[in-house]
């Protein structure tokens, strides 16, 4: 296809520099410079996309971020798709490969222009609450189709192939925008020995006067923007960024700027470079130069294929030498959009004329342009357009000067392309991020940012300055606010400028022009081109009663596509005010959420992906469970085995029963580390003990070591472990692996600031030693093979004892306690030789088929013994007492410990509480469900009663029965009582009461030879 | 994202080394166990969460590790003021 | 050598129940290095950082491996306490987010009664060369086992650091000899500024698997 629409000479573009693409599986050509929409435009193509709802072929309507239609798929490969990329900002590659991404299957077939009337009647103003909320369950079987049809673009199937990253950033002044504002701003700043961004979302620094024909210093503006980024370029404190979009402005100053580094060179990124980076910037000060976005006037079939804003349309002439189309009706209420006019006209092209919605507009530029022979009709509208795969003319009629109604003879105009400017946006998104809400400008029918706690100035149109004069003063007095504030010196006046004030005649109140017929029946008039949402739409939901705005929106789905309403959002809120018969401040806005701009998932994540996404701990031995066949469990961000595949493919429940039964017939090993370790030291350690704990630690002796449970104020037990005692004032606590962080905070936290007077030091040692667990009664005798030092006979070094010796030749600290109800030793050493030591065990250990255990064995091994394991059998409702652990509480303590006051509320104390117990199925090989709840009848009437629920259920290899805890209302005086545990599936479990200890009641297993 | 002086480290940091532990300048009685259920009961649950100005603990937890208090607003989310416990 | 009674006390000689006959001692000190022919490994012994380290595009990290970590804890408006770490370490005790360099150790300050001493020297010898000093309320832990130390060079050093982390180690903010524990990756670390291009990191053990993988995949394709 030939580019017939290009200029001769002209644009932004490297001409010695073609470039072919693929759009909806057609060849296109292009220069270097040139986005997906300037090049299609160059080559004539008028259709993108069929709308939403309607199924209406649409074309390009803006040139930049606020496009609503030419929404693309990109990607040649699975695994370079991306949805959702404007055609306006994507720039072309050679190779590049995009398809629209609504009108599924095609939006060139008319399919969807016959089912789009169906559509249309299908899907009203709120469909979604109507159709498809009701019934709930079949939304899942609408979505598929709905999606579909809607085109919202789809995710790759596979990985990304590329990188992206993330960057933070500490600075003085962010610059959002790169427009005359910015970039004076950024210019005066310069010289103030402060660290700037300058961040642009456009692939170019120079904003609006890239496409101006005004002077800046008596200079063409484009030579004063080389200059002054020439200047930036030098500074080493001047960070200048292109192609990236400030998306978020958050609490304190933190702002997140997405860069598209290499989204412009190719399908993948070169080799090195990340393909986006996200950069988090905190900076003292922001400027927001963030510009206005042009608004199309609404009006009867505004969406044919050839409607553009008018900006736009000088925006493909100045910076791609793209002409849109051969005749051109301009619609303006305002001043600004002449410039159009005059540019179309300078490429030889024809206007046939300028619709001015104004009276009598007598401005300067009204004037140029009746001076170059363009026809003005004054005080008049187009209230429709023919055509539909494209612009073939327009119907004009007078309009009220009040706007409100349109009359007199209507004209046809013959024309390809309709301009029409309905005045600026100010884009404020930005600025209400963290809450702060937009003001109502009447002057200038525009919101503009209100006011603000943080650092934060605006300057230039976002602020409604429009006149390049003010808006460049606006930024220069920002960045002088800014040193004055900040004291900073100044080394050269930077910045100043001469520019020739250009006053405009007042912009006319008007969004909406209005049809001859009434509202319902006139041609559809769209609002929201992304959406199909249209006045008669807006209408509807008023009349049926949706009066605030943030309803309407809901209602019409308004401002709900990837495009966020930019272009359509503020001529809606007019028309509920109109509707409402409201002003447009007291209507509102809809509030502005970050992101302003889709993010890609890629860049979020940055290289937090696979294994770096969250931190895994290991310990010491982390690589020997990896080479022997272990399978890992998470325990909160450790990695613990969770049982070892003796060979591969060993089924789980197979590899626990080997386990279990080695450990209870000869001895097992477990890597114990992860459990929280805190040294405490100090004359008041004992005394901080037992205000921690619940039971009393005044009297434990060096050498030994004591089970204790932490309860929170309420009573409540949240962690528990053994704690040692090392030397008179110093002892060692081990808590559960979840909660170490957890529970070292807990104790400064009472000791910072309830206990400050008592000394007392905590430290975390967790990650300093690696603690190897061996367990069964041969534990003992595979211990003396490795063990100086330690007299491990039964009467010296009892149970609940510690000691110091050498394992393996390496110092140790082995602790005589048991989680198993077997002998067990905990050996601790000093982390770098865990592995040694690790090792040396297992050579030594082979006589006695040492087994490798893991969390799973460990769970099943204690509950055979009716250990409870804090997290798992309570869940921070449950109290010492209701786990059966009197024996645990000290009444004697002088000091109230934490707890005590809690457990003695009327509550904890009242009969009928849930107490846990053993359960024990009727048929000994049914396991019940972990959380499966208790009731005395299960046939009687719903709801159940329930009784309390299971907490801990497993398979017992060495009882060879099923096991179980749970809890029971009043469970201790039910000892021998049938309980039924009702499953989902409708079976009933039947079961029985019992003690919890289900091995070894008396305790004689760990006291072996 | 928050950015908020560490009254002890003397520096503003960012809101990820932080967390909040609980309101301000509560204070555990001092003998617990004369209280009534009421009483106690208002010292282990009854909080202020006042809209707008409000004092709150909070702990430098990858920093210094230490506790202290933040008076902040909680509609603007502007910090007016951090302090030692 | 050293008067103090350690915990080696709690042998099988001397049982606990007859401790009434010695002086009981305050704190345990152990011993908890061997001089035997044994393996050690230290925390990043399975990454890429092991041995020579990686280092690409003016980025280098390499470990140093084995130091002896002490934790000290103590009350810096007690002089006592002051005089007698500065008398047996022989170095200052830094101020707040700084650090005291000396031949062998370096002093980090930590929080506001808190300070990291990394030395080559034992770790034994130095926990009880200090205790032998000090008296009143203090704390001294051995974290050798726990931790480990990075070194991180280069000119583009800093760039791994703004990835890595929100805070603001430009010179003006972060000058030489500054250290701070702050956010690292999603772990944490902490980070002290040895001189214009070289950092030092201190990572926690059961970290220093991921954090190694990070700065793998940092420096690889920086
Ligand atoms: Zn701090």
């Amino acid at each position: 296809m030939t580019e017939i629409n290009r200029l001769d000479s002209g644009g932004n573009i490297d001409r010695t520099q073609k470039i072919t693409f693929t759009f909806n599986g057609k060849s296109y050509t292009g220069y270097q410079g040139d986005t997906v929409a300037s090049a299609l435009l160059a080559s004539g193509v008028n259709i993108v996309a069929r709308s939403f709802k309607y199924r209406r072929p649409r074309g390009i309507m803006a040139a930049g971020v606020e496009e609503p239609n030419a929404v693309l798929q990109l990607g040649k490969y699975e695994a370079t798709q991306v949805p959702n990329i404007l055609a306006t900002q994507q720039e072309i590659y050679e190779g590049l490969t995009c398809r629209s991404v609504t009108g599924w299957p095609s939006c060139d077939v008319d399919f969807g222009g016959l089912i789009g009337r169906f559509m249309g009647k299908m899907l009203p103003p709120g469909f979604y609450y109507k159709t498809f909320m009701k019934p709930a369950f079949l939304w899942h079987t609408y979505e598929k189709y709905i999606r579909k049809a809607a085109g919202l673009g789809r995710s790759p199937k596979e990985s990304d192939a590329d990188r992206y990253d993330h960057v933070h950033h500490n600075i003085d002044v962010l610059i959002v925008g790169a427009g005359p504002a910015g970039l004076i701003a950024a210019t005066r700043l310069s010289a103030a020995n402060v660290r700037i961004m300058l961040a642009e979302e456009t692939t170019e620094m120079g904003g609006s006067l890239l496409s101006s024909q005004q002077d800046i210093n008596g200079k063409d503006a484009k030579v004063w923007v080389k200059a002054a980024l020439k200047d930036l370029q030098a500074n080493p404190d001047v960070r200048l960024l292109t192609r990236a979009t400030v998306n978020g402005f958050h609490d304190h100053n933190f702002v997140t700027v997405n860069e598209r580094v290499t989204d412009h060179l190719a399908e993948k990124a070169p080799t090195g470079q990340a393909r986006q980076i996200l950069h988090k910037v905190r900076c003292k000060w922001i400027i927001l130069a963030s510009g206005a976005h042009e608004r199309p006037l609404v009006f009867g079939n505004n969406d044919v294929p050839g409607c553009m804003t008018a900006s736009a349309i000088s925006t493909y002439i100045h910076r791609y030498g793209v002409i849109p189309g051969s005749r051109l009706v301009l619609m303006t209420n305002n001043d600004n959009a002449y410039h159009t006019a005059i540019d179309w006209y300078q490429c030889g092209r024809t206007v046939i004329a300028v619709v001015d919605t104004r009276p009598n507009p007598e401005g300067k530029i009204v004037q140029k342009v009746r001076e170059m022979g363009i026809n003005v009709f004054a005080g008049k509208a187009v209230i429709d357009v023919r055509g539909r795969n494209r612009v073939t003319g327009v119907v004009i009629a007078d309009i009220e000067p009040s706007g409100q109604a349109v009359m007199g003879m209507l004209t046809t105009l013959d024309c390809d392309t309709v301009a029409s400017s309905g005045g600026w946006s100010p884009v404020v998104h930005l600025s209400c991020h963290t809450g702060c809400r937009p003001k109502w400008r009447e002057d200038i029918q525009a919101f503009v940012p209100g006011s603000h706690r943080e650092n934060i100035l605006f300057a230039g149109s976002v602020n409604g300055h429009y006149d390049l004069a003010n808006c460049l003063q606006e930024a220069v007095n920002c960045a002088d606010q800014i040193i004055l504030n900040e004291s900073l010196t100044v080394q050269e006046v930077l910045g100043d400028f001469k520019v020739e004030s250009a006053l405009e005649e007042p912009i006319m109140p008007l969004f909406s022009i209005p049809h001859t017929k009434p509202v319902m029946q006139s041609p559809k008039q769209f609002v929201d081109f992304q959406n199909d949402v249209t006045v008669s739409a807006i209408d509807l939901a008023v009349r049926e009663g949706f009066h605030s705005i943030e309803h309407v929106k809901r209602y019409t789905v308004m401002g709900f596509g990837t495009d966020q309403g930019k272009l359509g959002n503020i001529n809606g809120m007019a028309i509920v005010a109109n509707a409402l018969d409201k002003s447009i401040p007291e209507v509102g806005t809809t509030t502005f959420r970050p992101n302003y701009t889709p993010v890609a998932f890629g860049t979020i994540v940055g290289r937090y992906r696979n294994q770096l996404f969250d931190p895994e701990r290991y310990t010491a031995m982390h690589r020997w469970h990896c080479d022997n066949g272990a399978l890992f469990e998470d325990v909160g961000q450790w990695k613990r085995p969770w049982y070892f595949q003796a060979y591969p493919g060993e089924k789980m429940q197979d590899a626990l029963n080997r386990e279990c039964l080695a450990v209870r017939q000869s001895v097992g090993i477990m890597d114990a580390s992860t459990l929280g370790k805190i040294d405490i030291q100090g004359k008041d350690a004992r005394e901080f003990l037992g205000r921690v704990y619940t039971n009393a630690w005044a009297k434990l002796a060096v050498g030994k070591c004591r089970y204790g449970v932490m309860c929170n104020e309420d009573g409540m037990v949240f962690d528990d472990g053994v704690t040692a005692c090392l030397a008179e004032q110093h002892f060692l606590m081990t808590t559960t692996t979840g909660g170490a962080a957890k529970v070292l905070e807990w104790l400064e936290l009472f000791h910072q600031t309830e206990w400050p007077e008592l000394d007392v030091y905590f430290n975390s040692v967790t990650d300093h030693w690696a603690t190897i667990a061996i367990n069964g009664p041969n534990a003992r005798k595979l211990l003396s093979e490795l063990c100086e030092g330690i007299d491990l006979d039964k009467d010296k070094f009892k149970l609940m004892d510690w000691r110091q010796g050498i394992v393996a030749g390496v110092p140790a600290r082995v602790f005589r306690i048991s989680f198993t109800g077997e002998l067990s030793f905990e050996i601790n050493v000093q982390a770098n030789y865990g592995m040694h030591v690790w090792k040396a065990l297992q050579v030594a250990g082979k006589k006695y088929k040492l087994t490798p255990y893991g969390t799973e064995t460990m769970h099943v091994l204690r509950a055979e013994k009716g250990f409870i394991i804090a997290g798992q059998d309570t869940d921070g409702s449950v109290t010492p007492l209701d786990l059966g652990m009197d024996w645990c509480l000290s009444n004697k303590k002088s000091f109230s410990y934490i707890g005590k006051r809690g457990m003695a509320r009327s509550d904890c104390l009242r009969k009928g509480r849930k107490q846990l117990v053993g359960i024990q199925t009727k048929s000994k090989e049914v396991m019940i469900p972990e959380g499966s709840q208790a009731v005395d009848n299960p046939y009687q009437p719903l709801p159940l009663e329930a009784l309390g629920h299971i907490t801990s259920s497993y398979f017992s290899a060495n009882l060879n029965q099923s096991i179980a805890m749970g809890f029971i209302k009043d469970g201790f005086n039910r000892m021998g009582d049938t309980v039924y545990y009702p499953q989902p599936d409708g079976t009933i479990i039947t079961a029985e009461i019992c003690s919890p200890v289900f091995y070894d009641p008396n305790g004689d297993k760990q006291h072996v030879e | 994202m928050f950015y908020i002086r560490c009254p002890y480290c003397e520096e503003h940091r960012d809101e990820q080394e932080f967390h909040r532990v609980a309101e301000a300048n509560l204070v555990r009685p001092s003998d617990p166990d004369g209280c009534s259920d009421q009483e106690w009961g208002e010292y282990l649950y009854f909080r202020k969460n006042t809209r707008g100005e409000y004092n709150e603990l909070w702990v430098h937890s990858v920093g210094c590790r230490k506790f202290f208090n933040i008076q902040r607003n909680t509609e603007t989310y502007e910090i007016l003021n951090t302090s030692p416990v | 050598m050293i008067q103090m009674v350690t915990s080696n006390m709690l042998n099988d000689t001397q049982h606990p129940d007859e401790k009434n006959t010695i002086k009981p001692a305050l704190y345990a000190l152990m011993d908890q290095c061997t001089s035997g022919d044994v393996a050690m490994e230290s925390p990043v012994v399975h990454t890429a950082i092991a041995n020579d380290g990686i280092q690409n595009n003016g980025i280098k990290v390499v470990e140093e491996a084995f130091l002896s970590h002490l934790v000290i804890r103590g009350n810096v408006n007690d002089q006592d306490f002051i005089s007698a770490i500065e008398t047996a370490a022989s170095m200052r005790l830094p101020e707040k987010l700084q650090t005291s360099q000396g031949a062998h150790a370096t002093i980090y300050w930590v929080s506001p009664d808190e300070w990291l001493i990394a030395t080559n020297k034992d770790a034994f010898e130095t926990e009880a060369n200090l205790r032998e000093k000090l008296s009143g309320h203090y704390a001294l832990v051995n974290v050798s086992g726990g931790q480990t130390r990075l070194l991180l060079s280069g000119s583009n050093s800093h760039r791994l650091l703004h990835a890595a982390s929100p805070y603001d180690f430009h010179l003006s903010n972060f000058p030489v000899g500054k250290v701070i524990t702050t956010v690292f990756a999603r772990a944490q670390a902490l980070i002290h500024r040895k001189s214009i291009d070289e950092w030092e990191l201190i990572i926690r053990r059961s970290f220093s698997d991921y954090l190694a993988l990070w700065i793998e995949d940092f420096i690889i394709s920086c």
